[in-house]
């Protein structure tokens, strides 16, 4: 049972790191239609 | 009755307006508003001689005639309008005689305005200190004017003002510079169109946002057959006047002032010409950066090393309480000493912050960067190039985007493609960790061998980055014009609070932000390091007993044996072998070349991989460090860490682009992905053959 867990732990682990690295580094939110310069065009 | 004349005072802020004001007035003033607005409106009488009276206003300050604010309005309303009961009979200009040249702007507009106008060169006091020189009768004649030149605090040139004020018919009302030069043809239209009107202030009038007066912008539009502007092309005109009047000025002033810093006596001055010297300036400012250096390795020796056996201690000590299992091992080989490998370098990040905004806060940052434009126009850059540069030390990113201030685009692409040479916080650990293997500890006239070669790190990201431009400068085939104006601030005792804030935000982004990903890819790596495919790894242990059966292994013996078999034949162990052919020429074996790979997503990644890759089956209670001095090269045998492999490592992280995020903003700033690439494939070539070469010569 011990072991069931802790595989269930690890491997939500490992899954929760893999998004998180491929969110913060593959998948880049869509930009804003603003011009650069205005607030909140997502270029600040 | 005796006779009044009305005279406006008028300056720049912080001209000393006020003391010339009440050094006029004495009690004789009072304080009120403007008539319905809260611009506190100041007058007073001043006996003249020959019994002369004057009703002096002293105006607020402003920089030009181009207002900006309501207390300018005030300004030109009066100047503007003759059937004002206080418009001037002469408008008496305050200016700083350490600030001629901005204060003669607003001078030379008045004076446009034909009043006559009085120039007063107040703070003549600090002439001496400032080694500044006026030829008052060249001035004069130039600027069309009358000068007084007063020291408000020594009580100088006040009788000799009042005396100009009382002959203010012998002032010429001439302009000094004819507007319709901007544009002739539009002035032209504009002279037939209101006769009888003054061209400046039809000017003034048309390029304010407010009427003036009798005189209303609604009729000068509404004429048909004067067409104005659109109000970008009148902006267009207004830039070219200002450009137009600095020139004027600049050229009465190359010969009408004079400033000889080497005859300045005050303390500014002193320490400028000591710090901005063309051969002590440097040595100071090496001088400096060797005293850092050292004080980063000796005042956080003793946290580092807590923290180290903190992280190994709370390892062991979660493998002893904590239930066995895969988890656990998870918690005590990959994370636990993932994130000790970044938390040790706290202090000496601090450290290095600590004294970069000591630096900055005391107006010493601001010596360096005039110090270092002299070296930066010999290699293309900008001087405002050696901000991005210096604030490449903390990180790529922003000092990337500080670039966006170099108004030349080649300048500006160049200072892009080279600030990430320079050697940003997140080498420091990699650095840091290396040096302290590879280099021995002993001293050189009391400074560290470690301390110099970290200094010698960030020269040769400095030296790399110089040179790339210069290279660059040649390449690129783009015109542009180029220039630079930097404000020295006042030297200054730091604020405690901001410099401890700085440290304290600085820190923190480099804790949490590096924190996360080396998190997530500790524990991705633990699972590739602890997971394999086929009969290799599964049956480790029964390959592992078979093979040393015949020797006389302890237990714990075998079961290293078994962990580094297992390691090698790991998901982990396979990648890093199938890329060991390319990396052994530099000296590494697969498992530097696994953080190699890994830390290309942030190079600070490097220690926490190689923390977990020596955490993994690894009981015994140890310091990365010591871990990593263990390590025993597979093939030349010794230990794996040595001092051609460690420089080659050095060297390979000095200069590779291991940064995805700065690849991403290199993109943005330039808006293509041709100048990230270039750089990605220039930067690690260049890397790669500098640390072969390194490793080859040291081995």
């Amino acid at each position: 049972m011990n072991n069931v867990i802790q595989n269930i732990l690890v491997f939500s682990a490992l899954a929760i790191a893999i998004v998180f690295l491929v969110k913060k580094f593959l998948w880049k939110k869509s930009k804003s239609k603003k011009a650069c310069g205005n607030d909140d065009c997502g270029c600040h | 009755m005796s006779k009044q004349i009305n005279v406006a005072l008028i300056g720049n802020p912080n001209t000393g307006k006020t003391s010339v004001f009440n050094a006029l007035t004495g009690l004789n003033q009072k304080v009120g508003n403007y008539p319905g607005i809260t611009v506190e409106k100041k007058e007073g009488i001043c006996k003249l001689p020959r019994g002369v009276k004057a009703h002096i206003i002293d105006l607020p300050g402003t920089y030009s005639l181009n207002a900006s604010s309501l207390d300018e309005n005030v300004v030109i309303e009066l100047l503007l309008n003759k059937n004002d009961k206080d418009f001037p009979d002469v408008a008496v200009v305050v200016s700083d005689v350490e600030n001629l040249k901005r204060n003669l702007l607003l001078f030379t507009q008045i004076k446009d305005l034909e009043i006559p106008t009085i120039l007063v060169i107040n703070m003549a006091d600090r002439m001496e200190y400032k080694g500044i020189s006026l030829d008052i009768p060249y001035l004069e004649e130039q600027l069309n004017t009358k000068i007084a030149l007063v020291s408000t605090r020594r009580k100088q040139g006040i009788n000799e003002l009042k005396q100009l004020i009382t002959n203010f018919k012998e002032v010429s009302q001439e302009p000094c510079l004819n507007a319709s030069q901007v544009d002739k043809d539009y002035f032209e239209g504009l002279r037939k169109a209101f006769p009888n009107q003054l061209l400046y202030k039809l000017w003034l009038v048309i390029t304010q946002d407010v009427n003036f007066g009798k005189i209303d912008r609604n009729e000068v539009e509404a004429l048909d057959d004067f067409k104005t502007k659109s109000k970008a092309d009148l902006k267009r005109l207004q830039q070219k006047e200002t450009i137009k009047r600095y020139q004027f000025i600049n050229n009465v002033l190359k010969v009408g002032q004079t400033i000889d810093s080497s005859k300045a006596k005050d303390l500014r001055t002193k320490l400028d010409r000591i710090l901005t010297h063309k051969v002590w300036g440097y040595l100071i400012f090496f001088m400096i950066l060797l005293v850092i250096f050292q004080a980063i390795y000796d005042w956080s020796s003793v946290p580092m090393d807590f923290i180290d056996s903190t992280f190994a201690s709370l390892s062991e000590w979660s493998k002893n309480k904590l239930p066995a299992g895969v988890f656990t091992n998870l918690l005590t080989e990959g994370i636990i000493p993932g994130l000790g490998g970044i938390v040790i370098f706290i202090p000496q990040i601090a450290f290095l912050f600590l004294f970069i905004s000591v630096l900055e806060e005391s107006g010493y940052m601001s010596r360096v960067v005039f110090l270092m434009d002299r070296i930066m126009r010999r290699f293309g850059l900008s001087g405002k190039s050696v901000v991005p540069l210096i604030s490449g030390t903390a990180c790529a990113i922003p000092a990337v985007m500080a670039t966006r201030n170099i108004e030349s685009w080649k300048e500006r692409l160049i200072t892009i493609l080279v600030t990430p040479f320079t050697t940003c916080s997140a080498r420091l650990p990699v650095y840091l960790i290396i040096i302290s293997l590879v280099i021995p500890e002993g001293r050189f006239l009391g400074l560290g061998y470690q301390a110099l070669t970290l200094m010698l790190l960030y020269l040769i990201g400095f030296g790399a980055a110089v040179v790339s431009a210069y290279i660059l400068n040649k390449v690129l085939k783009i015109r542009s014009k180029s220039f630079f104006v930097v404000e020295m601030p006042n030297y200054k005792l730091p604020l405690f609070k901001n410099v401890g804030l700085t440290v304290l935000e600085k820190t923190k982004s480099f804790v949490f932000g590096a924190g996360k990903i080396i998190l997530a890819i500790s524990i991705i790596l633990w699972f590739l390091a602890s997971y394999g495919p086929g009969d290799n790894f599964n049956k480790a242990e029964e390959i592992i007993t078979n093979e040393y059966a015949s020797q006389q292994l302890s237990e714990e013996e075998l079961q290293q044996h078994i962990a580094s078999f297992k390691l090698e034949h790991s998901f982990i162990g396979i990648t890093g072998r199938a890329i060991e052919p390319v990396i052994r020429p530099l000296g590494y074996d697969w498992k530097i070349g696994i953080a190699i790979v890994s830390s290309f997503a942030a190079r600070e990644v490097f220690v926490g991989t190689l923390a977990t890759i020596y955490s993994v089956g690894n009981d015994d209670e140890a310091t990365i460090k010591n871990r990593m001095a263990a390590e025993v090269n597979p093939i030349l045998g010794g230990p794996l860490f040595n001092f051609a492999s460690g420089i080659s490592l050095l060297l390979f992280y000095a200069f590779a682009m291991q940064c995805m995020s700065t690849l991403a903003i290199v993109k943005r700033e330039t808006n293509s992905w041709k100048w990230p690439l270039l750089q990605l494939v220039f930067m690690s070539s260049l890397a790669y053959i500098v640390a072969l070469i390194a490793y080859q010569f040291l081995k």
